[in-house]
């Protein structure tokens, strides 16, 4: 069984370790997996009342609205707490709120570094990551070096495992919930379930999807319906968690330490490389026709990047759509239209 | 009303003289380095380096009401109006081909260099990769962790001040100079005298009647900003300190009949500044205290009992207001209420400033539950004039006002 939108939330419920739930792909689930938790992606269902509004603005992003409701009509028993990873500044600031609220009984900042061009950086995250280690154990059970090398061990076969599906032959909207389902379920559990994913031709136009928090799967179903076959991505439920292993030849906090710094680029990190080359090298490799930018709206990190990949693209002639999801927004048929001649351009 | 100070006008030829001097530095043999305003200038200063901030030119933007017609230059390029105003009219600036569209000072002087400290938010890192690509200069990241809660961890102090370590190096590999240590050191000292003396001015308002309101301080923080570690700074304001105290020794209060003063949080609406001014002046309300021209009243770089100057500077410029979590802001914010004395308390959310602005709904309760104060929300954005609802402003404040009426 893999999960989509419908099922998370009774999956959630039947977990049985201590759920410590996180906010961003940039948190090392190896170290939850360590201290014997079960590491959660908080993946916003629109489920109970929004109470979002009487904390955040407007003006802020869907994801954070999201992700705060979540945990504020949170009905499960066995959420022990939340580790936010900085990412950005409404990310940071939702993670005060969580905390000033009691939303959970336990609360942890790992405040990763922004530059990772510089050594230093290294040397900072693997501090950061020794103190969330010895936090988490007094949470969960404390980790040993035994723990922490299986743990590193099971996730990079999650990874390897997702790298591993031909995603060229099944839906957008069956891949990505491969990887939401990566990121909700128990690790063992979701490798038992991928061994034989069923596979189909797929006959739509190649694209590459470029976005932020995208976890309503009903955006990559129109993909699906329109004719476009999404041959890679960099989105946050995407490349941007599965690319890259922890090295399992290195000390297990240094190994993952060095993931945090070298793996995809977010872009609220800065990097020798601008985002702009790391898509363009993507489109390049997947043979991707055009790239479709999805971003919920408000997502400033995001949208600073935009103008830049977009310049780069038309560069190289490769043609891209802008599309904002907006909050609490179903898909509206404006979208489908325009995904719609998209598709239909790609293929001229 | 006491009418404007004496020193705007001396305050006018400074900042004129510092922007004739950087917009002539092209060509001379002087480096020009573009800095966020919650940058470490200190280090430009010793090296002879001209300092330039984007958001003091963002301000002015705001204040000239060009903000609107610069983002629109970005706009057209593709940065979306959820980009933050001072950035995108920056860049509006930049792409901007008519040379009278270019700002209120005809654009900024090109940088050699560009330092970005994100203590004050993430934003400026995209923003000055985004300058950096514009214009192809080098531009240098100081990672400062936020500080959510306690004080500042040893592996951070290590960590930034590693990172001073190499912005020395950055600066003395763009200017082909050595930073002499010393000259560092002499710096550093003036900017603590300058930061002390800005104390000095701002505390002023503590006085009843306010002598000033945080609109004069919003203009008067000019030097502090820009040219800290000078001593023309420290100068600057003995001579406007000079003025407040003439003021308050005559009872002259910068409005007339103050009856209710207020805390302002967050950066001005610059664009609104006079209208703003005048609505609380109506309403006999001084500003006398804000979160936002405080922010400079406290960074001192102190080496007492530090490993190095540069751990000093790692202390100094990591835990600032807006580097720190909201239960630490709302603690500021009450502590400025009680030296103030203020009766209330106003918001300004800013669509532009996220640090800033999220969390406010928070403070706002804190600071009611906790003061026994009242406090509003108004929405708008510090530059861009376009996102400016004055009816709802104004039917907001109006209430704010009848509320503080009735209670004070």
């Amino acid at each position: 069984m893999l999960l989509g939108n419908k099922n998370i939330n009774e999956y959630i419920k039947s977990i049985k370790n201590p759920i410590i739930a996180y906010m961003c792909t940039y948190m090392p689930e190896e170290i939850i997996i360590a201290c014997h938790l079960h590491p959660l992606r908080i993946i916003p269902t629109n489920d109970g009342p929004d109470r979002s509004n009487a904390y955040l603005q407007t003006y802020v992003c869907p994801v954070g609205k999201g992700m705060l409701n979540w945990g504020l009509n949170n009905p499960y028993e066995n959420l022990k707490g939340v580790v936010v990873p900085h990412s950005c500044d409404t990310i940071q600031k939702l993670s005060d709120i969580w905390r000033i609220n009691h939303i959970t009984e336990f609360h942890h900042d790992l405040v990763l570094p922004v530059d990772m061009t510089k050594d230093y950086a290294e040397k900072y995250t693997i501090s950061i990551l020794k103190k969330l280690l010895d936090t988490l154990g007094r949470v969960g059970r404390p980790a040993t070096d035994k723990s922490l090398h299986e743990a590193i061990s099971l996730m990079n076969k999650v990874r390897k495992r997702i790298r591993s599906i031909d995603r060229t032959k099944m839906s957008a909207r069956q891949f990505f919930e491969i990887c939401i389902s990566a990121m909700v379920m128990d690790k063992k559990e979701f490798l038992e379930n991928t061994v034989d994913i069923p596979l189909m031709d797929s006959k739509g136009k190649p694209a590459m999807v470029v976005g932020n928090m995208i976890y309503d799967m009903n955006i990559f179903e129109i993909f699906d319906r329109v004719g476009l076959k999404i041959v890679d991505d960099d989105i946050c439920p995407g490349s941007r968690y599965f690319e890259t292993d922890v090295n399992e030849g290195l000390s297990p906090i240094e190994g993952i330490a060095k993931r945090i710094i070298d793996r995809p680029i977010c872009p609220t990190k800065h990097t020798h490389m601008y985002r702009e080359d790391y898509i363009l090298n993507k489109v390049r490799k997947s043979l991707a026709h055009g790239v479709i930018f999805i971003y919920q709206q408000f997502c400033e990190p995001h949208l600073f990047d935009y103008p830049h990949i977009k310049d780069a693209l038309a560069k190289e002639d490769i043609p891209s759509l802008f599309i904002e999801i907006e909050p609490s927004e179903n898909i509206s048929q404006q979208i489908y239209t325009r995904l719609e001649a998209f598709s239909e351009m790609l293929s001229q | 009303m006491a009418g404007r100070l004496q020193s705007t006008k001396r305050l006018k030829e400074y900042m004129t003289a510092y922007y004739i001097d950087a917009k002539t530095a092209e060509g001379s043999n002087k480096k020009v380095g573009w800095i966020t305003s919650g940058g470490p200038v200190e280090f430009l200063i010793a090296m002879d380096i001209i300092p330039v901030y984007p958001e003091n030119h963002g301000a002015m933007v705001g204040a000239t009401h060009q903000g609107g017609m610069l983002c629109e230059f970005a706009e057209k390029r593709g940065f979306s109006k959820d980009v933050c105003s001072y950035a995108r009219s920056d860049i509006g600036g930049l792409l901007s081909d008519d040379p009278s569209k270019k700002g209120p000072v005809g654009g900024l002087p090109n940088p050699d260099m560009l330092i970005c400290c994100n203590n004050i938010c993430g934003t400026v890192m995209k923003w000055y990769e985004t300058v950096s690509r514009y214009l192809d200069v080098p531009v240098y990241i100081i990672d400062t962790p936020v500080i959510h809660t306690g004080s500042i961890p040893e592996e951070v102090i290590d960590y930034v001040a590693a990172q001073f370590r190499g912005y020395i190096e950055f600066l003395e590999k763009v200017t082909k100079k050595h930073l002499d240590m010393d000259r560092l050191f002499e710096v550093s000292l003036i900017a603590n005298e300058n930061v002390t003396i800005w104390n000095k001015v701002l505390r002023k308002c503590a006085n009843k009647p306010a002598p000033m309101t945080a609109f004069d301080a919003f203009t008067h923080m000019a030097p502090i900003v820009t040219l800290r570690g000078t001593q023309g700074v420290t100068d600057y304001y003995k001579a406007l300190i000079e003025e407040l105290d003439e003021r308050t020794t005559q009872g002259i209060g910068a409005i007339d009949n103050e009856q209710y003063r207020l805390l302002w949080d967050n950066i001005p609406v610059w664009h609104k500044m006079r209208d703003l001014s005048t609505f609380f002046a109506n309403h006999n309300a001084a500003l006398v205290a804000d979160t936002y021209t405080n922010a400079w009243a406290s960074t001192n770089i102190t080496t007492e009992g530090e490993k190095d100057i540069l751990s000093a500077y790692a202390k100094a410029y990591t835990p600032i207001y807006l580097n720190i979590g909201i239960d630490k802001m709302i603690d500021v914010i009450k502590g400025l209420a009680d030296i103030f004395g203020v009766d209330g308390l106003v918001l300004h959310s800013n669509h532009s400033c996220k640090p800033y602005s999220v969390g406010q709904y928070d403070i706002a309760r804190r600071f009611h539950d906790e003061t026994g104060k009242p406090s509003v929300i108004i929405e708008g954005d510090m530059t861009d004039e376009r996102s400016w609802a004055q009816a709802q402003v104004t039917t907001r404040l109006e209430a704010f006002m009848e509320m503080l009426e009735a209670d004070v």
